[in-house]
């Protein structure tokens, strides 16, 4: 099971077995032709030995009976009849050669054989004879090859027939078991395979058997790897003990057991990283042995599940805290404090129960530090007020997207003397396009961020967005119905100063008609000549104060013509000019890139006249006017600026509200008629305007108009 | 299987004279080559058949190769005139002549160009022998008792130089030269008695000759005093030509080895063998 083909080795094994028996068979087979060969060589040359006994026997008889020369005739023939005799002679004791018969042939297997003929204990002659045995060798030779060829093709008949018989006896069922085991085998590496959890197949000791490929794609180890290796490499050192208890466990007390049940276990890639696992450990019985079979699944997917519902719950419950919190009826400060404490419980945020809550107010431009938990008095004072794209809140603020700083990071920016490094969150809170404010939350050490938290926080600031926003919808609602309620009330002053004015106006013009009169007629320096006078300059002021509320009650709309403002600024500073020498005030000018704009040119002049005159007045003892004019762009709206800036003596708090109020003066009385101002407003604003007033008490007033910078249509 | 060849030539030769008869009308009974059987008859008919053709195309009549049955016969059979034609040794042809009286004579053999032959004592190299008078107590190889230069006139020199057998340590007859040469060379007697034509053959392989026989006339052909004197003379004529011959030579070395030619034989030529003959007879020697 182990070993990728172990049946085929013991097939080989066989195979090889009877080959070799086979070959020893055949071995022994040679062995004996070979011994016989030998012997039958040994024959031939008993057989020459006895060739030559027999030839002495003749010798000796002819020599015996004188006969010498048939000794010689006899040799001749008997050499010539056997072909492989190559040299015979006779050889007397005085080495005569009594007769020699020489075959004339090449030598090649010479072999020698003498033979001394005696008669009655004396030497008669020697015969010797040299034999080629070549031809002896060589039919022996093929006779060997006749036999070997035989012994083979015996051998390759026994064994094909022994090998069938084999091979049906017992290779055949071997084979049909092996065939059922590799099966069987297959099937366990297909299920192995395409189980969804890493299996990791390991001996007893521990030493990894077989593993399927979930395993090698979720630890990152290839399967040569962890052949033979310590299954408890696959998980981290803490866990090491626990998974061997749980081996040795599962050995006595077979069954399914998971290791550390009430621990979390985790597992260990090759690279080191850690992620939650399950393990259950079963053991299995092979032909090898019993085996552990590991099944482990990578839970990381379900604990971040059950983290997602965590922080689903959490993040749920945290929404609607705050939501809940944004219904009650307190100030929204209150509100602010109480979501912060919200937000600053959130368990799985990590965070130091620190942190404070930003907001704009009426400048654009700045965060306002509006609640705050935990925060020392040194950053408090720090950082009441932090202005838009400075420091990290005010550059979340102005970046609109949420900064993380830990601990150590260099974005933070030293606002205040004793400051400790720390690492925070800084949320902004946008609306639209809208940067409404942020959140600050001071984050524990070694916080790893991730995109969830991020996205909560997100969340959070989204609502409490909604929340400012709605708030702020309230208030301006209220200030709208408030605005409406004075406007309506004015709305009917005016009319009854209309219509009293109207009344006046005919009585008042023939008051003056006759007052002028008598004017002429009086003789100059007398009594009465000066009350006449008097009478006259009251009539003019009324009439003045008539023609004023006659303006700003009547209904008109701007006649709008595309103007050079510049040139309409300056024709109606040159109505000041002497008298700005008189009060030696200086008139500075500063026009910024203006295009032509579509205004009613009279209109404008009546309300930078009327800003000029009150700038001019504020500075009874002499000062600067400065007129500054060009485009500017307000909440995403180009506009086109005014702005009209005295160095007088400016304007108190509680007199701001109002300065926009019909018939408010600070002016004496004979001079002003509390109505400049008011129809500086209602022209921007009949224009889609506004006006803005800045001032601080001592140092002077900037007046502001806007008009916008429409299209031609 | 020589004897069927001999009858089939016979037979043909039948065969042809038949055709003779019918064509040249000069058709005669075959004539026979009678020859002594100092070799086994189916050698010796091969020998001496080439010959017998030899003559019978010559002579125009067929000639047939005869064997004797023994010396004793062939003497006998040549001297009744019962033999055509017939090849002797000299001895055996002084004893017929003795016996018989004398035969018209053919030819002699020449060998190696004599028509004489001589024996000689032999001895090996290193042998202390060196006359005859040393042969005294030494052992001496005798070819056949009947045998001219093996036996014969070696033993008539020996009792001219007063050597007697019972002189000699001891004697054998070795029946023929080969043996007598080997026998002295390989060591087992002391002396022999071989013809000059063996003694040459093996002089080289360690032989030393002691004495040497007067030369005696070659062996011969004789033939019947019976056959016309025109056939002696055509068959006088056929052979004395032989050697002139295209097969010639083959056929003479058929019959001995270093045999050149034919010559004309007289009885005279025996003489000298004659009287060795009869002194030897007188002293008690017959072989």
């Amino acid at each position: 099971m182990t070993e990728p083909t172990p049946f085929r080795h013991t097939h080989k094994r066989v195979i090889i077995s009877f080959i070799l028996a086979l070959l020893a068979f055949f071995g022994i087979v040679v062995l004996v032709i070979i011994f016989h060969e030998r012997d039958m060589l040994e024959e031939a040359y008993k057989n020459a030995r006895g060739e030559l006994e027999l030839m002495g026997t003749f010798v000796r008889e002819a020599i015996l009976r004188g006969d010498y020369a048939t000794v010689e005739q006899f040799l001749i023939q008997w050499g010539q009849e056997h072909a492989e005799i190559i040299d015979l002679r006779a050889v007397a004791p005085n080495n005569f050669v009594l007769a020699h018969y020489r075959r004339p042939v090449p030598a090649k297997r010479l072999y020698r054989f003498e033979q001394k003929v005696q008669y009655a204990g004396r030497d008669l002659v020697t015969l010797q004879m040299v034999r080629d045995l070549s031809s002896v060798e060589r039919s022996l030779n093929k006779f060997i090859l006749q036999l070997i060829i035989g012994s083979i093709v015996l051998t390759a008949l026994l064994g094909v027939t022994l090998w069938h018989t084999l091979k049906r006896l017992a290779l055949l069922p071997m084979e049909r078991e092996i065939a059922i085991r590799r099966e069987a085998e297959k099937k366990f590496r297909t299920i192995l395979e395409s189980a969804p959890d890493a299996m990791v197949v390991a001996r007893r000791e521990g030493a990894i058997a077989l593993v399927n490929e979930r395993t090698e794609r979720l630890f990152g180890y290839s399967r040569e790897e962890l052949q033979g290796m310590d299954m408890v490499v696959l998980l981290p050192e803490r866990f090491r003990g626990i998974l061997k208890e749980g081996r040795e466990a599962c050995f006595f007390r077979p069954g399914s057991q998971p290791p550390g049940a009430c621990i979390e276990l985790y597992g260990l890639t090759k690279d080191g990283r850690e992620f939650p696992i399950d393990i259950s450990l079963s053991p299995i019985e092979t032909d090898e042995g019993v085996f552990t079979l590991a099944d482990i699944r990578d839970i990381t997917e379900r604990k971040e599940a059950e983290e997602k519902i965590k922080r689903g719950y959490y993040f749920q419950s945290t929404i609607s805290s705050i939501l809940q919190i944004s219904l009650e009826p307190i100030t929204i400060e209150e509100q602010l404090g109480r979501i912060l404490d919200v937000i600053l419980s959130i368990p799985f945020l990590s965070l130091q129960s620190r942190g404070c809550i930003f907001l704009v107010e009426d400048d654009p431009q700045m965060l306002v530090m509006k609640v705050q938990r935990g925060i020392s008095e040194a950053m408090k004072a720090a950082c009441t007020n932090v202005p838009l794209g400075t420091c990290l809140c005010g550059l979340a603020a102005a970046t609109r997207r949420i900064i993380l700083a830990d601990c150590r990071d260099r974005q933070h920016e030293v606002r205040y003397e004793g400051m400790t490094l720390h690492g925070n969150y800084c949320v902004p809170i946008i609306s639209g396009e809208k940067v409404l404010g942020a959140i600050n939350l001071f984050v524990t050490e070694g916080y790893i961020p991730n995109a969830e938290d991020e996205e909560l926080l997100f969340s959070v600031a989204n609502t409490l967005a909604g929340i400012i926003v709605r708030r702020k919808a309230e208030q301006e609602k209220q200030r709208l119905q408030e605005q409406l309620i004075q406007a309506e009330k004015l709305s009917a002053l005016g009319r009854i100063a209309a219509n009293v004015a109207h009344e006046i106006r005919n009585p008042l013009t023939a008051v003056g008609g006759y007052a002028r009169r008598l004017y002429k007629k009086i003789p100059e320096g007398t009594a009465e000549k000066e009350d006449a006078e008097i009478i006259l300059s009251q009539v003019n002021r009324l009439e003045k104060i008539l023609k004023s509320v006659l303006m700003y009650s009547r209904e008109s709309r701007p006649r709008l013509e595309l103007q050079n403002v510049a040139a309409l600024i300056d024709e109606s500073l040159r109505v000041y000019e002497a008298t700005c020498r008189e009060r030696s005030v200086e008139i500075t000018k500063s026009f910024g890139g203006m295009p032509p704009t579509m205004v009613d040119g009279d209109q404008l002049k009546v309300a930078l006249g009327n800003l000029v005159s009150n700038a001019i007045d504020a500075m009874p003892h002499g000062g600067t006017l400065t007129i500054a004019a060009g485009r500017e762009i307000v909440d995403g709206a180009p506009y086109l600026a005014i702005n009209v800036r005295d160095t007088g003596e400016g304007i108190p708090e509680e007199k701001m509200k109002m300065i926009f109020e019909p018939f408010f003066t600070t002016k004496v009385l004979e001079q002003g008629t509390g109505l400049g101002l008011s129809i500086c407003k209602k022209i921007v604003e009949d224009h889609g305007g506004f006006i803005k007033v800045e001032s601080t008490v001592g140092r002077g007033s900037t007046f502001s108009l806007y008009f916008p910078i429409r299209d031609k249509a | 299987m020589s004897f069927r060849r001999v009858s089939i030539r016979l037979s043909l030769l039948l065969f042809l004279s038949f055709f003779c008869i019918v064509s040249a009308a000069n058709a005669q009974a075959p004539l026979t080559l009678r020859v002594h059987p100092y070799l086994a008859a189916s050698e010796l008919v091969k020998r001496f058949a080439p010959l017998a053709d030899y003559l019978s195309r010559e002579i125009g009549r067929p000639v047939v190769v005869s064997i004797s049955k023994n010396y004793r016969d062939h003497i006998d059979q040549i001297g009744r005139d019962k033999a055509d034609i017939a090849y002797m040794g000299p001895v055996p042809y002084v004893r017929m002549v003795e016996k018989y009286g004398k035969k018209p004579l053919l030819a002699r053999l020449e060998i190696n160009g004599a028509p004489t032959f001589r024996g000689v004592i032999i001895t090996a190299k290193n042998s202390s022998v060196r006359s005859l008078s040393d042969l005294k107590g030494k052992r001496f190889a005798f070819g056949d008792p009947n045998s001219t230069m093996s036996h014969i006139v070696p033993r008539f020199l020996m009792l001219q130089a007063g050597v007697t057998v019972k002189d000699l340590a001891g004697h054998a007859f070795l029946r023929n030269h080969s043996n007598v040469v080997l026998g002295v060379l390989i060591g087992d007697f002391d002396a022999g008695a071989v013809k000059d034509e063996v003694f040459y053959e093996y002089e080289q392989r360690g032989l030393r000759a002691v004495t040497w026989t007067p030369p005696i006339s070659e062996h011969l052909f004789v033939t019947r005093r019976t056959l016309p004197s025109k056939t002696i003379k055509a068959l006088r004529k056929t052979l004395y030509a032989l050697e002139h011959e295209k097969e010639g030579k083959a056929i003479m070395s058929k019959i001995e080895k270093n045999m050149t030619g034919m010559v004309p034989a007289r009885d005279e030529d025996y003489d000298n063998l004659r009287v060795i003959l009869k002194e030897l007879k007188r002293i008690g020697v017959n072989p």
